[in-house]
């Protein structure tokens, strides 16, 4: 008789159920056919002496042959949470003036080596930006300062010296005279306890001075809140909550405001669906194509000084609907632009409350009129609320021409110059700071300031700081080290409580500051530390019901009066004198100057006029062909402030008679010479520190070549037949019909068949997929850094990107529709679309690049050859050839390597230091070798691996690519296809807005884009018809 | 029995009525005389100009294809386009060499030697730069399938250009083998002539002992058929793969079903037009004007006008399919060729190629030796610009607007071009000096098999070709006789 098998648990009896007990390879390694059945041993005596000796043979000639030594030290003691192959994440914060955002840093043993943005902030809810993602290589940076640095006598050269020579030196100056007149000059300080450390020097030293500014100020709007509101500061804007968003050359998708947020909340406002067929509608009135306006639903391309008159204007239209004082403007001079500025005020009118008006006209009494705007709208308080002061820009740039007149006369003896390089972004700066006695500069590499300072102590990387940030009141993040300093630098305020005689280390004073005060209300002030320093971030109010420090709403108290304000800047007028207006403006992708040393910002290519490794002046395609002048021209631009020498770039969508100046380029001191490229357009701002200003131009001789890697603008070919790649509609007919725009999909998807069985006919597993949102994706590069940062895609430098030698794994596509004076932009990531019918997997002729059974489309480069064939055959062009050896890692020795920044025979991306950014998890490739976007297959086995630990199912969400973690508006999800239930299969598969590109060709992409909807009327949509700009021969 | 009139139908395959002595003596000669000064000077140029192709070749392995024009759009470039070019012109010494065999075309006696060494080296070149163009060809080996310790890891066999592996190496094998057959017995009377000890030995070892016996004839004989049997599909197949490497891919203007007569036809057309370039220099230098007459020139003209007007007619249908088909991307890619960036390519390429055959309409052109010369080097330009045109202005501007592109070749792809150019000329200007350029033996085959009448001897130019013949031999009376006795 049988005897029955009893089981205790479901485990048990079936134990393939149970996740802990699969293999993860769900594909069985070859290995095993090829030795055979185990355990049968077939080999005899005589095999085995044969093995023998040929292993002995095969040792003995293995072990004769030299071989490189490769230093490998081990622990000798395990440090804690060190754990090789294990990744260790912080949470801290990235600041540098006012960008701030918090983070996560991802060390791999001991080192930093990837950053994304921190959930647990409500501002930035774990969006990222450029800047901070690329401040990990900022980090490795080979041109840091090792030590302090003196100048002795009238030397150029700075030379070594120790700390305690610095302290001894400097502290001596300040203890011998008390009462020397000292001034501290910052960018916006955030942080609560670096104001409370310069407190504590200023007790001891009380001719103190502290001065704040911003290279790009809101000096103004700053100014003209405190008019209005009683609050030098800005208020926090809630862009979800609008539904309208009229922006005066506010670039609130840029850099202006708190952008980030400003990102979140415009996207939030921006997903329409069948059920909720809404979303928000954008106005932007700008000279240039920012990144807001390329997004916008409507852009009215406008010249400076008509900006400033559509503004006044629209004050009158609300004004006369509202019953308020008109300021008497005058109007438009395009009738176009003045039917849409009614279009506007309309919108507005229908939408109080639900609204907005932006305005990033550097003039106060600009801003005290959109103020009114925005009050007769009734917006304050809800869609732009005072609760809390957004404390991002503090700069005052009245104090700072205050000091260099102080500098100047000789009045300022010592000056200490903190996170701030204003011999560069300061004009004049340098000759004031001749008067100054004592120059100390904290820069971290020998900047321009700091090559005119006496001292230069330079401060740690933010990553390897301890510090705390405010960005709004009540809102708090930390700054943790993630490694130990590298080099012998100190932390600025750590210097200003030695010499203020506090015997305190910067971290306890800190510590005890946010003790007594932040946490002072906190049960548990040590548990609240170690809980706010493990999340990166402290709100203890950020949820509902949070009330600032003062209570309530700031009160709408105007000190002066509109009319005066609008009188007042109708009579100076905006950009008067000179024959072309320019406007300075920030590119958000590389910042103000303080990144430029950065070589993955350097490569970013502009989303809009994708070029890298310059700025330009980008003028208007028909003006600047009149003055017979094209891309690459130089011209002079003289302001009364200085002159430059500038390339022209012929942008479409700029406005006539404007010219429009990215700031940040044109350094002279970032210690590579490819990165101190472009030109300094600070050099043209006079001591108001306008951005907005007339000048004069006169052709020069000279052309520069741009490295423009996207030389054809438009969907359209030359029989004016628009390719579908892109997919659009208008929100008037989605309301209708949900498919509007992509109806052509449906003929398709009748015939995508095939003869061949469906490898995937049976859904189990896996199958990663990814889809992407045209209508949130705004163009920020901030995926396209976070991919080469995880990914250890190589910097290739100028020369290479202008050879489109690019290497890239997903670029922004920017199509233009329409006229060339105005036209729509589209944007479109593009990566590798992991087709299941693959083209580049057939043609490989050693099957290099095949299909996983997860639907990856992967790539061996062991065994690539490098024929290339793949990379023709992809439709979609997102493979990346390693022509040289960018990464120093082919078998050639070192001869060969190619270091875009390599410089008097001393390896910059290449060096040993900045090759510690590298991922240990991504294979570095040599040259040779194809690669491609991987979909971070990396990321995917380690989710397994942790899931398989956990003994769990992987669940939707447990993998998200660099780009997706990375992108603030959350245009990228990536997925499970065969999970119904996850994000991705909802917006691929049971969406009527999604299709995929070219799937005609029946590749089968494993990447969805969503059908652009624009929230404008139909007629107003003018993508059928094509881009008018001329093609671009070469 | 009187020998009959026979009408004059054609041409003498061989002129000046040779013997079969002089027929040796004439095609032997410049092989064992010591080098001339021009064969000297001519050598030391195009070995001079090959190494520096080697040498940038070097430079371009050392250095990565960066040093290429190439770009993130265009992966091929002068590297493919040389190649196809290449094996295009080896067709045709396959073509005479084995389908005119079969077909027993008697006129081929006098091109086959030369247009099959042509073969051998265009391969070599051809072979060079699939490798060459390889991002590490330090591994090329892997393109090999053969059981191996990687898994075992095995070529992907659905890719066309593993099929080229085995395909230029087939044609590269099978061309080599049949060549050298037909070299032995030639080398064997080299090696009968000649009175150098060192030369003495290398021919006796390079002809493997060949004694003329009865036997090894018939042996040798066989053995021609069998390797022309073996040759003739491969002059169909190996540019039909070839053209694979673009018709089974998904780019428009590659993806299309007419390549494979279309390319096949083209090498035919490409390789006609080298041999052409070759034999018209090489008989006037080696004074081989008997042997490679005005006919044999006129016939390879005639195949050139039926090939290159295969060649026109499919690029006109490549037009007509890419209208028709109503694909939007098939129909930019041939407007782009028409009229894009690179028309002056396109209408290069349709002047040389289809434009001037066409004057061989006319018999006078066809048998002027001077046109005929400025015509091939106009259609080895023109089908040069084939290639260049189906590969670079395909992938320059493909389906994604974003990724279009533009190429132009470095210095680098220049100097490989050339250096290939310079490699080619040494190979044959070696072949020249070491191996008799005519097939002797079956030139002599052919000397009194056809007709005694032809048309454009004129009895002057019996009697001049008599006179000659006998100053050299001295036999002049009993030269008459046999010559013109068929008893």
């Amino acid at each position: 008789m049988e005897s029955n098998t009893y089981w205790t648990s479901l485990k048990e009896h079936m134990p393939q159920e149970d996740p802990k007990n699969r293999d993860e390879f769900s594909e069985e390694l070859p290995l095993l056919e090829d030795i055979g059945q185990q355990g049968e041993l077939s080999s005899g005596r005589r095999d085995f002496l044969k093995m023998l000796g040929f292993s002995v043979t095969a040792a003995t000639l293995a072990a004769s042959c030299e071989t490189p030594v490769r230093k490998a030290i081990p622990y000798v003691i395990k440090p804690e949470d060190v754990t090789p192959g294990v990744a260790t994440w912080y949470a801290t914060t990235f600041l540098n003036g006012s960008d701030w955002c918090p983070i996560m840093v991802k060390t791999r043993e001991g080192r930093p080596i990837k950053i994304e943005g921190n959930r647990f902030s409500s501002i930035t809810q774990g969006g990222v930006d450029t800047k901070a993602l690329a401040s990990v290589l900022g980090l490795y940076h080979n041109k840091r300062l090792r030590s302090p640095m003196v100048r002795r006598g009238e030397e150029a050269q700075l030379s070594p010296i120790t700390w305690a020579d610095a302290d001894s030196a400097i502290g001596g100056k300040l203890i011998a005279n008390p009462n020397l007149r000292i001034a501290i000059l910052t960018q916006t300080v955030m942080s609560p306890s670096t104001k409370a450390a310069v407190a504590r020097f200023a007790e001891r030293y009380p001719n103190t001075v502290h001065v704040a500014y911003d290279p790009v100020s809101e000096h103004h709007m700053l100014e003209a809140n405190a008019a209005d509101f009683g609050r030098r500061a800005l208020p926090e804007y809630h862009l979800d909550k609008c539904k309208v968003l009229v922006s005066f050359g506010a670039d609130y998708l840029g850099a202006w405001g708190s952008p980030i947020q400003n990102q979140k909340g415009w996207a939030a406002a921006r997903k329409p669906s069948p059920a909720q067929p809404e979303m928000s509608r954008t106005f932007q009135f700008e000279s240039w194509m920012s990144r807001s306006g390329a997004n916008a639903d409507y852009r009215i391309p406008l010249q400076p000084s008509q900006v400033a008159v559509a503004l006044m204007q629209l004050h009158d239209l609300i004004a006369s609907r509202t019953g308020a004082a008109s300021v008497s403007s005058s109007s438009l001079e395009d009738a176009q632009a003045g039917e849409r500025l009614k279009m506007a005020a309309e919108n507005l009118l229908e939408n109080r409350g639900s609204s907005a008006v932006l305005c990033g006209i550097a003039d106060r009494d600009a801003q005290i009129i959109c103020n009114n705007i925005n009050r007769m709208l009734g917006n304050y308080g809800k869609t732009i609320r005072w609760e809390r002061n957004c404390l991002i820009k503090q700069g005052n740039d009245e104090q700072l021409a205050s000091l260099m007149a102080d500098m100047k006369a000789g009045r300022v003896d010592m000056l200490f110059m903190h996170g701030c390089n204003p011999v560069y972004d300061v004009p004049g700066f340098a000759d004031a700071l001749a008067g100054v006695e004592t120059s100390v500069s904290t820069a971290i590499s020998a900047d321009e300031t700091a090559r005119l300072s006496s001292f230069v102590l330079p401060e740690h990387h933010v990553l390897e700081s301890w510090g705390d940030a405010e960005p709004y009141t009540g809102v708090y993040s930390l700054i943790q080290p993630t490694i130990r300093p590298l080099f012998d630098t100190r932390q600025f305020p750590q210097s200003l409580l030695n010499w203020a005689g506090v015997e305190m280390k910067w971290y306890d004073f800190m510590a005890e500051y946010w003790k007594n005060n932040i946490l002072a209300a906190e049960l548990s002030a040590e548990r609240a530390w170690t809980h706010a320093l493990q999340h990166g971030v402290y709100e203890p109010n950020s949820h509902s019901g949070w009330r600032n420090p003062a209570g309530e709403d700031a009160a709408y108290t105007p000190t002066i009066s509109v009319a005066e304000a609008a009188s007042r800047f109708r009579q100076k007028g905006l950009a008067s004198g000179g024959d072309v207006q320019v406007v300075l403006f920030e590119n958000a992708l590389i910042g103000n100057g303080a990144y430029t040393d950065n070589p993955w910002l350097q490569e970013s290519l502009d989303s809009i006029t994708k070029v890298c490794w310059d700025n330009y002046a980008m003028v208007n395609p028909a003006w600047a062909r009149e003055q017979g002048l094209g891309d690459g021209d130089h011209i002079k631009l003289s302001s009364n402030a200085g002159s430059i020498t500038v390339p022209v770039l012929l942008q479409p969508g700029q406005v006539r008679g404007c010219l429009s100046i990215a700031v940040g380029y044109g350094r002279t001191a970032t210690g590579h010479e490819v990165t101190n490229n472009g030109v300094n357009a600070y050099a043209l701002m006079d001591a108001s520190r306008s951005n907005v200003f007339g000048a004069s131009w006169a052709r020069e001789a000279g052309n520069t070549a741009f490295a423009r890697n996207q030389i054809y603008d438009s969907l359209f070919d030359d029989s004016k037949t628009k390719r579908p790649h892109v997919k659009e509609t208008t929100l008037e007919e989605y309301r209708k019909d949900p498919m509007a725009g992509n109806r052509d999909r449906l003929p398709l998807l009748g015939h995508l068949n095939s003869f061949y069985p469906d490898r995937y006919a049976n859904k189990n597993g896996f199958h990663w997929g990814m889809a992407v949102d045209l209508n949130t994706c705004m163009g920020c590069n901030a995926c396209h850094v976070s991919c080469q940062s995880e990914n250890n895609i190589p910097v290739v430098g100028k020369k290479e990107m202008a050879r489109k030698h690019d290497m890239h794994w997903m670029r922004i596509d920017r199509y233009y529709a329409g006229s060339e004076d105005n036209p729509e932009v589209v944007f479109q990531p593009m990566m590798c679309q992991h087709c299941d019918q693959a083209p580049c997997e057939n043609v490989c002729p050693v099957a290099a690049t095949n299909h996983s059974a997860e639907g990856l489309n992967q790539m061996a480069y062991n065994r690539c050859i490098g024929t290339r064939y793949c990379a023709n055959n992809c439709p979609y062009k997102v493979r990346r050839f390693n022509w040289f050896d960018y990464m120093g890692a082919d078998s050639f020795g070192t001869f060969n390597d190619r270091d875009p920044l390599m410089q008097n025979g001393e390896k910059g991306m290449l060096s040993e230091l900045t090759r510690m950014v590298l991922n240990p998890d991504v294979t570095v490739r040599s040259r040779g070798v194809m690669e491609k976007c991987s979909f971070c297959v990396q990321r995917i086995q380690e989710s397994k691996l942790y899931a398989k630990m956990e003994g769990r199912q992987m669940v939707d969400g447990d993998v998200k690519t660099a780009c997706q973690t990375a992108c603030p508006t959350g245009a990228i999800t990536f997925g499970n296809m065969f999970d119904n239930n996850s994000e991705v299969y909802k917006l691929s598969e049971n969406n009527e807005r999604a299709f995929r590109v070219i799937e005609e060709f029946h590749t089968l992409p494993s990447v969805t884009y969503l059908t652009k909807v624009r929230n404008k009327k139909l007629a107003d949509h003018i993508h059928e018809v094509p881009f008018e700009g001329t093609l671009d021969q070469a | 029995m009187g020998h009959a009139f026979v009408s004059p139908i054609r041409e003498p395959l061989i002129t000046g009525r040779k013997t079969y002595k002089q027929i040796t003596d004439d095609i032997c000669g410049p092989v064992e005389g010591p080098p001339t000064k021009s064969w000297l000077a001519a050598i030391s140029f195009t070995a001079v100009v090959a190494l520096i192709g080697f040498a940038t070749i070097g430079y371009s392995i050392l250095y990565g294809i960066g040093t290429y024009g190439l770009d993130r759009t265009i992966g091929w470039g002068w590297d493919i386009t040389n190649f196809v070019w290449w094996v295009g012109i080896g067709h045709a010494g396959t073509l005479i060499s084995a389908i005119l065999l079969l077909f027993r075309q008697k006129w081929r006696t006098g091109v086959n030697r030369s247009a099959e060494a042509m073969t051998i080296f265009a391969v070599m070149c051809a072979g060079m730069f699939p490798l060459i163009h390889m991002g590490r060809i330090w591994l090329m080996f892997f393109v090999f399938p053969y059981p191996n310790s990687r898994g075992p890891l095995w070529v992907n066999f659905n890719s066309p250009l593993l099929w080229d592996v085995f395909a230029i190496s087939t044609y590269f094998t099978v061309s080599l083998l049949f060549w050298y057959a037909g070299l032995i017995p030639d080398l064997a009377t080299v090696r009968d002539r000649v009175t150098g000890k060192w030369q003495k030995m290398l021919y006796s070892i390079f002809s493997f002992g060949w004694r003329g016996s009865a036997k090894e004839w018939q042996r040798f004989e066989s053995l021609s058929l069998i390797l022309a049997g073996l040759a003739a599909p491969l002059v169909l197949s190996v540019h039909t793969i070839v053209s694979f490497d673009f018709a089974t891919s998904v780019i428009p203007g590659w993806h299309t079903t007419i390549f494979p007569p279309y390319f096949v036809a083209g090498a035919i057309f490409s390789g006609f037009a080298m041999v052409l370039t070759l034999m018209l220099v090489a008989r006037k230098l080696l004074k081989l004007e008997d042997y490679i007459t005005i006919a044999h020139i006129e016939s390879m003209n005639k195949v050139i006008v039926l090939t290159g007007s295969i060649v026109g007619v499919a690029y006109i249908t490549e037009l007509f399919m890419a209208w028709y088909s109503g694909s939007p991307y098939e129909g930019y890619a041939f407007r782009n060729r028409v009229s894009g960036p690179y028309w002056w390519a396109y209408w290069a390429m349709m002047t040389c190629n289809v434009v001037s055959p066409q004057f061989f309409w006319v018999k006078a052109l066809r048998r002027n030796v001077i046109f005929t010369f400025i015509l091939s080097i106009f259609i080895n330009i023109g089908m040069w610009f084939e290639r260049f045109v189906i590969i670079v202005i395909s992938l320059h501007r493909d389906m994604l607007p974003s990724a279009w592109s533009y190429y132009v070749p470095t210095w680098v792809e220049v100097t490989i071009f050339i250096g290939t150019l310079g490699f080619f000329m040494t190979c044959f200007l070696l072949f020249v000096k070491v191996a008799p350029v005519v097939a002797v033996a079956e030139v002599k085959s052919i000397l009194k098999t056809s007709g005694d009448q032809y048309i454009t001897e004129t009895p002057e130019q019996v009697e001049a070709g008599i006179k000659g013949l006998a100053q050299s031999s001295g036999h002049y009376e009993s030269l008459i006789k046999p010559q013109y006795d068929d008893e």
